[in-house]
């Protein structure tokens, strides 16, 4: 059937029409790539080597790494769009990326990256340092380890300002198995004391000597959460900033003093989002944060551990002597529950899509 | 409500509904298209696990757009929205050189299935705003789009993340099935 149609359509003439009557357009992309070289923003074919991007030379464009081993790669900056292809034995350090990054064909690789997307396909053997703000997904890749994106270096926060990535959104643990197998799982967390440095060393090398790296977790730009791993206590509690135009410094810390002062607190999730009054009215259950919240996005974070309720309480009360700023602290572990469960359902509704 | 919204009120009555299908690999930018077409916010999108329907409305037409999941395992998937398709919408990441060959072969195998003959196709040649995007005609040339008979058929060059290119799309589809 199929092929006495396209042989009776061979004599037909082609039915595509140019449009292109008038002027052609100018888009902006025609000038955007003007004395830019595609060589300066690709890596390939490198053996044994430790190279890589210093601040300010990728600059929001799209990079590329193909075809490396034994390498260990270093991208700096910012950037559009990675793909990286056909790698083995590699680690990479990839700076906020603004869309998505792609790993394909890839063989015992480690990552610290951030992103709006991660995904990945046919790939073996990989551990990731994470940070993205939707849920990452892989397809036919195992071996797969996720944990928790660590990293510091004075540009970095400007970095995801530029991208567009936020620090607290990240689902680092959430991923989604598009070739789900019942008889192997393709990914797991990595160990919770697993240490960035042990994965990918700060670089040596002259051209990064001026880079200031630290890995020191209360520098992080990104704040360490637990993810899905199983809770270490029954009580949690919600911990809410509203939008003050610093409530990200002072959630800040807020993480660094529960963290040096409060050990047996474990932050598990963070959400920055924007609600809408009738949306605290829902969560919050009073009309009282209705008129603070439509300021800007308030960030949320899930703290869990026995007397968390309280310890956050107390502290969140510490903290927040002699400032203007405004807090929510979970009253009592009954409300806690129902609050967590609110504000992170609607957090993850408004996420979807 | 002005007189201008309303007579469009009135008119929209009689639009004509297209039902349209967007295909194309994973990572290719359907959703961001998607989304694009229907002016809404692009920057928090999240890879599609399933499907996404929206009604776009362009003058004398309803558009209802469906955008299906890319990734190879479920393409296969692809088959049970063909029914009742009058557009298909194909998109390339035209960043993707790795894998134009692909994308090719997929738009081979959609261009033979007999639920899909004759509709017109829409290729959109994605993220033009990435250093390494191959232009369109260069892409045309890879996916042989010349050696289309049996159905009308453009290319457009776009950045659904910079909106442009897009609308010059939606444009031909609005002129390609008023002929109709």
């Amino acid at each position: 059937m199929g092929c006495i149609c396209s042989k009776l359509f061979l004599w037909r003439r082609p039915r595509h029409e140019e449009l292109q009557e008038e002027q052609p357009k100018q888009f902006s992309w025609d000038k955007r790539r003007e004395g830019l070289r595609k060589e300066d923003y690709i890596i390939k074919d490198q053996k044994d080597a430790t190279l890589g991007r210093v601040p300010g030379t990728v600059n929001g464009q799209q990079f590329l790494v193909q075809n490396c081993e034994n390498c260990n790669i270093y991208v700096f900056d910012h950037s559009a769009a990675i793909n990286i292809d056909d790698c083995v034995n590699c680690n990479f350090f990839l700076g906020p990326i603004k869309s998505s990054v792609f790993i394909r064909d890839c063989k015992n690789c480690k990552f610290i990256l951030s992103c709006q997307q991660f995904r990945t396909r046919d790939c073996n053997k990989i551990d990731i340092f994470l940070c993205c703000n939707t849920q990452p997904i892989i397809e036919a890749s195992s071996g797969m380890r996720f944990g928790c994106y660590q990293y510091f270096y004075p540009e970095l926060a400007d970095h995801f300002k530029s991208a567009g990535v936020t620090v607290f959104n990240n689902n680092w643990g959430n991923i989604h198995d598009f070739t789900q197998d019942p008889d192997e799982q393709h990914f797991s967390n990595l160990p919770e004391d697993a240490k960035i440095e042990d994965f990918l060393s700060i670089p040596l090398a002259e051209e990064f000597s001026k880079m200031n790296i630290s890995l020191d977790v209360s520098k992080s730009v990104v704040p360490k959460t637990h993810g899905n791993r199983r809770k270490p206590s029954d009580e949690s509690t919600l911990v809410v900033f509203f939008n003050d135009g610093s409530c990200s410094a002072r959630a800040f810390s807020f993480i660094n003093a529960m963290r040096s002062s409060h050990q047996e607190c474990t932050l598990i999730q963070t959400k920055e989002v924007e609600l809408k009054p009738e949306d605290a009215q829902r969560v919050f259950n009073t009309d009282s944060y209705n008129n603070i919240v439509q300021q800007g996005a308030v960030i949320g974070m899930e703290y869990n551990g026995d007397d968390c309720v309280e310890t956050c309480k107390t502290e969140a009360l510490n903290f927040m002597k002699g400032s203007v700023g405004l807090v929510f602290v979970s009253q009592s572990q009954s409300e806690a529950e129902k609050q967590i469960e609110d504000f992170y359902n609607f957090a993850d509704m408004q996420m979807a899509v | 409500m002005g007189l201008l919204d309303l007579l469009r009120k009135m008119k929209s009555g009689n639009d004509k509904e297209l039902r349209i299908l967007l295909l194309g690999l994973d990572n290719a930018g359907k959703t961001t298209i998607l989304k694009s077409l229907a002016s809404e916010d692009i920057s928090h999108i999240t890879p599609t696990q399933g499907f996404n329907i929206k009604s776009v409305q362009s003058p004398g037409f309803k558009l209802n757009v469906w955008d299906i999941g890319g990734q190879r395992r479920i393409r296969p998937y692809w088959k049970n929205y063909f029914e009742n398709t009058d557009l298909l919408i194909y998109v390339i990441d035209s960043a993707d050189q790795k894998r134009f060959e692909e994308t090719s072969l997929e738009l081979t195998e959609l261009l033979e299935e007999d639920k899909l003959m004759g509709a017109p196709l829409l290729v959109f040649a994605n993220k033009q705003d990435l250093l390494s995007a191959a232009p369109a005609d260069e892409v045309a040339k890879g996916l042989g789009l010349d050696a289309i008979r049996d159905r009308k058929w453009q290319i457009q060059a776009c950045s659904a993340l910079t909106n442009e290119g897009v609308k010059e799309g939606l444009d031909w589809i609005a002129k390609t099935c008023k002929k109709k």
